[in-house]
């Protein structure tokens, strides 16, 4: 089931939350819709859903203009943020909710339901569980929980909405995987809003970089990280260093080569401030001498022990790849 | 505590034991004021009263006390009251619902007028309303003749004290549900319509259970106003014994005609409906107090 988003609009008073916005889904796409909170990323969703109506614009499920379907007959499957389990039910009556209420299908027997709801929880490993109630679970298993609800009835298109966010870090990444998984068995056309750039570059197809109700850039993984489109997207899309120049360039903390003499007429002399062993690489942070501008820079742990930096010491920094954007961009 | 006792000079504060526990509380004579205050309000405004209706109710003897309560007239206020409460407290109960679900799950032009409209009768004397009823339905009131020609009497009747009783009582439940409702959101319904539930089948498998604790608390307090209620009923009620005599009206009357032993004997019927509804009351906080 392929999705077409055709230059929809939406307001909230006098705050413009999605303007014009034109996008394509394919069908059995994973696709991130990434951006900061007020960037209209949840209103498109919602949208996408039927929970919210557009004010211009039409959105096509595989070519068929929904604008005029009911949400409880658009067929999808929506994963909210803080899960929206039925409390006073068991998680099995949760998963089979949909099962009972669908009318147009001819409505299953309670043996094909019972069989059906304890597929889904084998799918998502709960199915130990089915007698418990949601507030006896954790957080991660309620999502779990919300999910197999969604998939219960067969939705045409899956939308998730920070379906992550709620979670401590640990589960989030766990979990994060388990739905890439997930959705390469199932294949079924999804969407999900996030603002982790992480979550979006890691288990999506193509990444949609949203931003004040519009749209930067659409691409995959590496298209958003290696070649964004605006200084936004690059900003966004993890750790940066801005150069002033004759234009504006931008170099990510592993493209800075540090260095302790002069290499070449691009080095900026610049003085340690801080050096942090966090992991794989060490992050190191300078100071321009000229504006005492930061600089964060990656290293390998043997460049460092070559190096020997100490806090104070004089360096140079070199950037290895400098992204320059037209200057009215920003 | 017992570490408080052996402190009389808090002020200086000079010892250890206690410490800890003065960090987190008020001082001891401030607890003790406050307490104070509070136990010999209640005492003075609620307990004496309470005591003495059931004192003054069998000071005459025992046998005073039945006959006064089983008398007729008695009895048939005792209905009246009983009914009236029925009809106005199942109506007012959808009503609340039906409000508290539009003002909490839609946005819609005058939802603020809405809610202000449901506060009203909090606001307005329970008198006033029984009087703007009169005027309207009244004899000589906007719709009297019309309902005159007809032979419908709302007026000193019972459809006139179901009238002022459900006016008087219409906020309970939805001031109950809106805060409740609010709270609770929305993305319960809106994850049962996206699996395909109606609207009807969303309210009553997703919503009432969520909320009928909170109905059921706003029923509770609807029906002890619905009982106790005086003014309003006055205005509209004649005052016919045996007729359109509630509990309350029977009480004044009694009292009026210096029968006090009566009076208080009727008043204790009131005032033991008021303790079943508290422990009602405090039987569903329990309840649902231990469900979350």
């Amino acid at each position: 089931m392929s999705i077409k988003i055709e230059k929809v609009s939406r307001r909230f008073g006098s705050f413009q939350a999605l303007n014009e916005v034109d996008l394509e889904v394919g069908t059995g796409e994973l696709i991130a819709l990434l951006g900061p909170s007020g960037s209209g990323k949840t209103t498109l969703l919602r949208i996408i859903a039927g929970l919210d109506v557009q004010d211009s614009g039409r959105v096509f499920f595989h070519g068929e203009d929904t604008s005029s379907t009911h949400v409880r007959d658009r067929h999808v499957g929506f994963v909210f943020q803080h899960y929206a389990l039925f409390d006073h039910m068991t998680i099995f009556d949760n998963v089979a909710f949909g099962l009972r209420v669908r009318k147009r299908n001819p409505r299953l027997s309670s043996s094909e339901i019972s069989k059906k709801v304890k597929e889904l929880l084998e799918l998502v490993q709960l199915g130990h569980l089915e007698k418990r109630y949601p507030t006896q679970l954790s957080g991660g298993q309620r999502q779990r929980v919300a999910l197999a609800r969604a998939l219960a009835v067969d939705p045409k298109v899956l939308l998730l909405d920070e379906p992550f966010g709620a979670l401590d870090a640990k589960v989030r990444r766990e979990l994060r995987r388990w739905l890439r998984h997930l959705h390469d068995d199932v294949k079924v056309t999804s969407v999900f809003v996030t603002h982790d750039q992480e979550e979006a570059l890691e288990i999506a197809d193509r990444v949609v970089v949203m931003r004040a109700g519009g749209i930067e850039q659409v691409g995959t993984p590496e298209e958003v990280y290696h070649a964004p489109a605006t200084p936004f997207v690059y900003e966004f899309l993890g750790d940066v260093n801005q150069f002033d120049r004759d234009q504006v360039g931008y170099a990510r903390p592993h493209e800075i080569h540090v260095e302790l003499d002069a290499t070449s007429h691009d080095s900026i002399p610049a003085k340690v401030e801080h050096v942090a062993a966090r992991g794989a690489v060490v992050r190191v942070e300078l100071s321009t001498e000229a504006d005492a501008k930061l600089i964060e820079a990656d290293l390998t742990h043997q460049r460092l022990q070559e190096l020997a930096l100490v806090k104070g010491q004089r360096v140079y920094a070199r950037p290895t790849a400098l992204r320059t954007f037209a200057a009215a961009a920003e | 505590m017992a570490e408080i006792t052996v402190q009389p000079v808090l002020l200086h504060g000079a010892s250890k034991a206690s410490t800890s526990s003065r960090v987190r509380s008020e001082p001891l004579w401030a607890r003790v004021l406050l307490i104070g205050i509070a136990l010999a309000f209640l005492t003075l405004f609620l307990f004496v009263p309470l005591g003495t209706v059931f004192y003054e109710a069998t000071k005459k003897g025992f046998s005073t006390y039945v006959s006064a309560v089983t008398d007729p007239d008695a009895r048939s206020a005792m209905k009246l009251t009983l009914m009236a409460a029925a009809i106005a407290v199942p109506l007012n109960a959808l009503f609340g619902i039906a409000a508290a679900w539009a003002v909490t799950k839609f946005e819609f032009r005058g939802k603020q007028l809405l809610i202000t409209l449901i506060d009203l009768p909090f606001s307005v004397s329970p008198v006033i309303s029984g009087l703007i009823y009169m005027l309207l339905f009244g004899a000589n009131g906007w719709f009297g003749p019309f309902l005159q020609e007809r032979g419908i009497k709302i007026m000193f009747a019972l459809p006139g004290i179901v009238l002022a009783t459900i006016f008087v009582t219409v906020p309970f439940v939805a001031r109950e549900l809106i805060p409740l409702m609010e709270a609770q959101g929305k993305a319960e319904e809106e994850a049962a319509a996206t699996l395909g539930a109606s609207g009807l089948e969303t309210f009553l498998r997703v919503t009432l259970p969520r909320i009928k604790w909170g109905v059921l608390y706003g029923v509770v307090l609807c029906n002890a106003r619905a009982m106790g209620e005086f003014g309003a009923v006055s205005v509209v009620s004649g005052h016919i014994r045996g007729l359109t005599n509630t509990l309350t009206l029977h009480v004044e009357i009694l009292y009026n005609e210096y029968q006090f032993a009566a009076a208080f004997a009727v008043a204790s019927l009131l005032a033991m409906l008021a303790l079943v509804t508290l422990v009602a009351k405090s039987l569903i906080e329990w309840r649902t107090s231990g469900e979350h």
